[in-house]
């Protein structure tokens, strides 16, 4: 579960760059990017609290 | 209450608030070099990227100023925390706070507390100034002009937004700093994903449309050497000299020692690389970009108004997240820091307290339009501290004095530190005014600063411990 969960997040960053680059390459537009972002953004924060290690360097 | 008692007070609730850290680090607690990867490189992107950027393109800098210039810089930087800092913090596995106590005695950490936590207040200001320009959008935009992109705000909106931005993050620092800063290790890898893609996504506005164009499109419309008013003129040494010296108060004022204990090599100081070329190389580089593009436009140079031209709300929610990850702990730690100053305060009442100075500062525009200013002169009022820890523990065993005499002897206060810090810090002022302030010239007082701070210490130490005897005293009775 956490495997899956990891893939969601880590897919999320990876769409939005994606969508970067397609808009620099001009084969997406400005406002599908602006809302893949969003979508990626999403998928980041929905997910990453489940896997991220919540531990803090000073309390290690 | 009598002055000795009141001072020995001081001392023992300094110390209380540092208790669980003044031991050495077991061996069993080191880290490996995954830990510090992810802790520089996390620790390293954050809302003053958004502002830095544009500051190079707002003072004249050259493609080759700041492409060049930031590769040096920030090298110079990762060799500082791996050849001043490491080392120490390996050896001594202690924090700043600790081995500054040895060899300067509780009066001198008091004053490098009240110092600090200043410092601290005014970057947290800073900090929520950045939030602001991101939460300010959608009402700019309302009071646009016809076929203007955003309208400006009249000075008592932005008092109103700094005071409920400000009370929002103290509130969260005195709540929930443990959360905030788990919130901000989550959110540190989509902040360096939303500067990449805004950067790339923008780069078509300014006519580059393949890698190729880059280079020109760098000359011509981003880095163009054109000054802005108000501004100095950069050139590739300020560039250098800044990437190197705005994280001063962490490698050569030896902050960082705070994380190193925990690294089994001193190698390890290494990792900052991350740190350095992702958010001071890779997100400065962005965030300049965006700066070229919103000028391109004629929209505001600000963070927030940059992040939205180029990633649309989650360029605008990126901003609240970069300042308020870092102002959050900022306010706690500045709280940390002020407490030893306030009799028998609570600890959520000094941070409500000192968020009232940060809102303060986040009424001022100018800090952040000048905020290398601010960051040069934090690292010149902190720098010469890092300097003794360094000259103490490297250079004095080879000259013949004694390391951490405050210690040893119990003093207060050691006088060769305090007068060393006070006069390199006159060196500083009074070199500043010789340039008829001009407020640039203090990224070039660092080094010297460095040197001048050195210099006094060592020579003072000498007197103190050979003329004055206070060093063989600390012998025999050893």
């Amino acid at each position: 579960m956490k495997t899956l969960l990891k893939i969601i997040s880590f897919a999320g960053l990876v769409i939005m760059f994606a969508a970067a680059i397609m808009v620099f390459n001009n084969a997406m537009s400005k406002d599908n990017y602006l809302v893949v972002a969003l979508i990626g953004t999403v998928m980041w924060f929905a997910t990453v609290p489940f896997w991220m290690k919540r531990r803090l360097h000073h309390s290690e | 209450m009598p002055e000795t008692a009141k001072s020995a007070s001081w001392v023992e609730r300094l110390d209380a608030l540092y208790e669980y850290e003044r031991e050495p680090i077991k061996e069993k607690d080191l880290h490996g070099w995954k830990i510090f990867w992810a802790t520089f490189a996390g620790e390293h992107i954050a809302g003053t990227e958004f502002v830095i950027g544009p500051l190079f393109v707002m003072h004249g800098c050259t493609a080759v100023d700041v492409l060049l210039g930031l590769l040096i810089g920030n090298f110079l930087a990762v060799l500082s925390w791996a050849f001043v800092c490491a080392p120490i913090a390996v050896k001594t596995r202690l924090t700043q706070y600790w081995q500054l106590r040895k060899l300067g005695g509780p009066w001198l950490t008091i004053a490098y507390s009240c110092v600090f936590g200043i410092i601290l207040c005014v970057l947290a200001g800073a900090m929520v100034r950045v939030s602001m320009t991101s939460i300010a959008l959608p009402f700019e935009k309302l009071l646009a002009q016809p076929g203007m992109e955003l309208g400006t705000l009249p000075d008592w909106v932005w008092i109103v937004l700094a005071v409920v931005v400000g009370s929002v993050i103290a509130v969260l620092a005195v709540l929930g700093f443990e959360g905030m800063a788990i919130f901000s290790k989550m959110s540190a890898p989509w902040m360096v994903t939303v500067f990449f893609i805004a950067a790339i996504a923008t780069l078509p506005s300014l006519g580059c449309h393949s890698p190729g164009d880059f280079w020109r499109v760098a000359n011509e419309k981003i880095w163009t050497g054109t000054v802005a008013p108000g501004m100095g003129k950069f050139t590739i040494w300020h560039v250098i000299g800044f990437a190197w010296l705005c994280n001063m108060p962490q490698h050569f004022g030896m902050g960082d020692m705070t994380i190193l204990r925990f690294a089994r090599k001193w190698q390890m100081g290494f990792c900052s690389c991350a740190g350095m070329y992702l958010g001071h190389y890779c997100a400065w580089v962005a965030s300049g970009i965006l700066c070229a593009a919103a000028i391109n436009v004629g929209i505001a140079t600000d963070p927030g108004p940059i992040a939205y031209l180029g990633a649309g709300l989650v360029g605008a929610i990126c901003v609240v997240v970069a300042g308020w990850n870092v102002a959050s702990p900022t306010l706690y730690r500045a709280g940390l820091a002020l407490q030893v100053a306030t009799p028998n305060w609570s600890r959520w009442r000094v941070t409500l307290v000192v968020g009232a100075g940060m809102i303060f500062c986040a009424c001022i525009p100018a800090l952040i339009k000048h905020l290398d200013l601010m960051v040069t002169t934090n690292a010149l009022v902190i720098l010469p501290l890092g300097a003794f820890i360094f000259i103490d523990i490297w250079l004095f065993p080879k000259l013949g004095l004694q390391s951490n005499l405050a210690e040893k002897t119990g003093a207060l206060i050691s006088w060769p530190a305090a007068a060393a810090w006070i006069l390199a810090a006159c060196f500083s002022i009074a070199a500043f005014f010789y340039k008829n302030c001009d407020p640039i010239f203090p990224i070039f007082l660092v080094l010297p600063e460095w040197l001048v701070a050195v210099a006094l210490y060592i020579v003072l130490s000498f007197i103190q411990q050979k003329f004055l005897g206070t060093g063989q005293a600390v012998n025999k009775t050893n």
